[in-house]
């Protein structure tokens, strides 16, 4: 069955471009940022620092096993900025709750759901255009950190930067797939959104707080930040194979329940 | 050949009905009018048959093909619909909505939507604007070019003319029945019995969710119920005046208020008969016209 429509993809352009381009050049700035200001803190003594911080904060800054002065580190940083995780998170929750809440709630739905559009294309169209979203911003993380590596004159594993970018990609399309489905399920805008920003920051919650919290620790798999390895890619050259099947087979679970439910709804 | 069959289409929303046990059949090649109080469930009735509301019990057919989660796309593509309370993509032009709606249509005759936006006044400036500067009855012209552009053969219109000026619904009219000619079967709800007197040959008319009847406009107009407001010199006048084939009478110092058919030369030597100060007479609401309407079917059969 075709899931996809092109008329509709272009249209989700249309309607996200600005919004898109806005956020990717905002990623490309904090990155370029960076690793601009890397070097002044590069020789401070930051490792005292580190040890003073809480076990799961120093896991979101590469978890202790490099040190805070390498860019590996301020680069794992980076991606659990405040700045990147809302840039990305807005921009799949936003994504994925218009999809089909978005639009009961705009009462646009009357005229895109009777067309010759099946519902389950529609779900299908825009799980692809989050997953294109999520890879233009990310190559406004790519770029940043290319130009500023050029620019600052560091070295940094550009093919490792580049599955680190693809990765942090697969995971925040998974995170507008989460969306996505709870779209389907509760059908007002602010509600679907408020729902999906929950279940992320949970996720993202118990991914960190689960190496220092036992209790937690039986839940971490099901969290989607738990299949984002920035440091094991750019330190160990870990392979983001496992973890790239994990996102994607949860994201296509997730659009598959999605379009199971669209096609059982009043819109 | 039916162009849309109904059979005790039900649909409750949790507990509250939208509405029960309808039942209709439209000809194809028809103007069928839609008609019933805000509320009454016409717009349920019409989400259902565009399967954006699925019915809790009956069921409904378009050219003879049941209404599924699974009905087919070429299908879809011979219905043009207008929604009711039209919201539009406010990001869009004029033709920058139309394109984008067409194009889910597959191809559009473009010297045919060029014909549609003359007959409803839309200038080629007007579509260069973005829609969230159209006022009311600019979106609704656009939706209905919308509805229209791929030449459908079934025409699902909800509450069509609102927001339109006399002179462009005029025209719609002259469009509607055109199309009719063409073969072109139109489905369209209001609450307006004058337009669907003027443009349509029957009429379903629905109340709380019940459909009362189906009848054709030739019917229902014989039944000529008018509301009479008169105001006479004194209240002593108003006490005494009697009018034969009134009903509802209500009496506010010496002023009348009543529904009443009859014959007009009747009413005016009635009239003449007393100093009348103010009158005004306008076609009586839906629902004292279906009342009427039931009363006089009631009064035949015996």
């Amino acid at each position: 069955m075709n899931t996809f429509h092109p008329i509709l993809m272009k249209r989700l352009w249309q309607r996200e471009r600005t919004r898109l381009l806005l956020f990717s050049l905002s990623l490309f700035a904090f990155w370029l940022l960076i690793i601009a200001l890397y070097p002044n803190f590069a020789d401070m003594q930051l490792e005292q620092m580190m040890e003073a911080l809480p076990s799961f904060m120093q896991s979101m800054f590469g978890g202790g096993e490099i040190g805070l002065n390498e860019l590996a580190s301020w680069i794992v940083i980076g991606f659990n900025h405040p700045v990147v995780v809302g840039i990305y998170g807005v921009f799949a929750v936003m994504v994925g709750t218009d999809a089909v809440a978005g639009e009961v709630t705009a009462r646009t739905a009357d005229h895109l759901f009777s067309t010759p559009l099946r519902r389950s294309q529609i779900v299908g169209t825009n799980a692809l255009f989050l997953l294109f979203g999520c890879l233009v911003l990310s190559l406004g993380v790519f770029l940043g950190l290319f130009l500023g590596q050029l620019v600052v004159d560091v070295e940094l594993a550009m093919l490792q930067v580049f599955y680190v970018c693809l990765n942090a990609s697969l995971v925040y399309a998974a995170a507008g797939a989460v969306s996505l489905t709870v779209s389907t399920w509760a059908t007002q805008a602010g509600r679907a959104a408020g729902i999906s920003a929950s279940i992320l920051t949970a996720m993202f919650l118990v991914h960190y707080l689960a190496d220092f919290w036992s209790v937690l620790a039986s839940l971490q798999p099901l969290s989607i930040f738990a299949y984002f390895d920035p440091e094991g890619i750019l330190t160990r050259n870990t392979s983001i194979l496992t973890d790239a099947a994990v996102l994607l087979a949860a994201s296509l679970l997730l659009i598959a329940i999605a379009q199971w439910r669209v096609n059982r709804i009043d819109l | 050949m039916n162009s849309i069959s109904v059979h005790n289409l039900t649909k409750f929303y949790g507990r509250t009905c939208g509405i029960e046990d309808v039942s209709f059949e439209v000809p194809a090649g028809s103007i069928f009018g839609f008609l019933g109080p805000n509320g009454s469930g016409k717009t349920t009735t019409i989400r259902i048959l565009l399967d954006l509301v699925r019915p809790s019990r009956g069921d409904a057919w378009l050219f003879g093909q049941a209404i599924t989660p699974s009905y087919p796309a070429a299908l879809r593509r011979q219905i043009g619909y207008l929604p009711g309370e039209l919201r539009l993509y406010e990001d869009l032009t004029g033709i920058g909505y139309l394109q984008l709606m067409g194009r889910f249509y597959g191809t559009i005759n473009t010297s045919y939507r060029s014909k549609l936006l003359q007959d409803l006044d839309l200038a080629p400036s007007d579509l260069e604007r973005p829609l969230r500067a159209y006022s009311h009855g600019m979106r609704q012209k656009i939706g209905l070019v919308q509805a229209m552009q791929h030449q459908p053969e079934l025409l699902i219109l909800d509450e069509p003319t609102e927001g339109l000026d006399p002179l462009v619904r005029s025209r719609f009219y002259e469009l509607l029945a055109e199309l009719a000619e063409q073969g072109t079967t139109v489905f369209m709800s209001s609450h307006n019995l004058a337009e669907v007197e003027r443009v349509c040959e029957q009429v379903a008319i629905l109340r709380e969710g019940r459909l009362l009847t189906t009848e054709s406009v030739k019917e229902l107009k014989a039944v000529r119920l008018y509301q009479l407001e008169i105001e006479l010199a004194s209240e002593a006048a108003a006490n005494s005046f009697t009018l034969v084939g009134s009903e509802n009478r209500q009496q506010n110092g010496n002023r009348l208020t009543l529904n009443w058919r009859g014959n007009f030369a009747d009413l005016f030597s009635e009239l003449g008969a007393y100093e009348v100060t103010d009158f005004s007479c306008t076609q009586a609401d839906l629902e004292d016209i279906f009342l009427a309407f039931y009363q006089s079917k009631g009064e035949g059969e015996q």
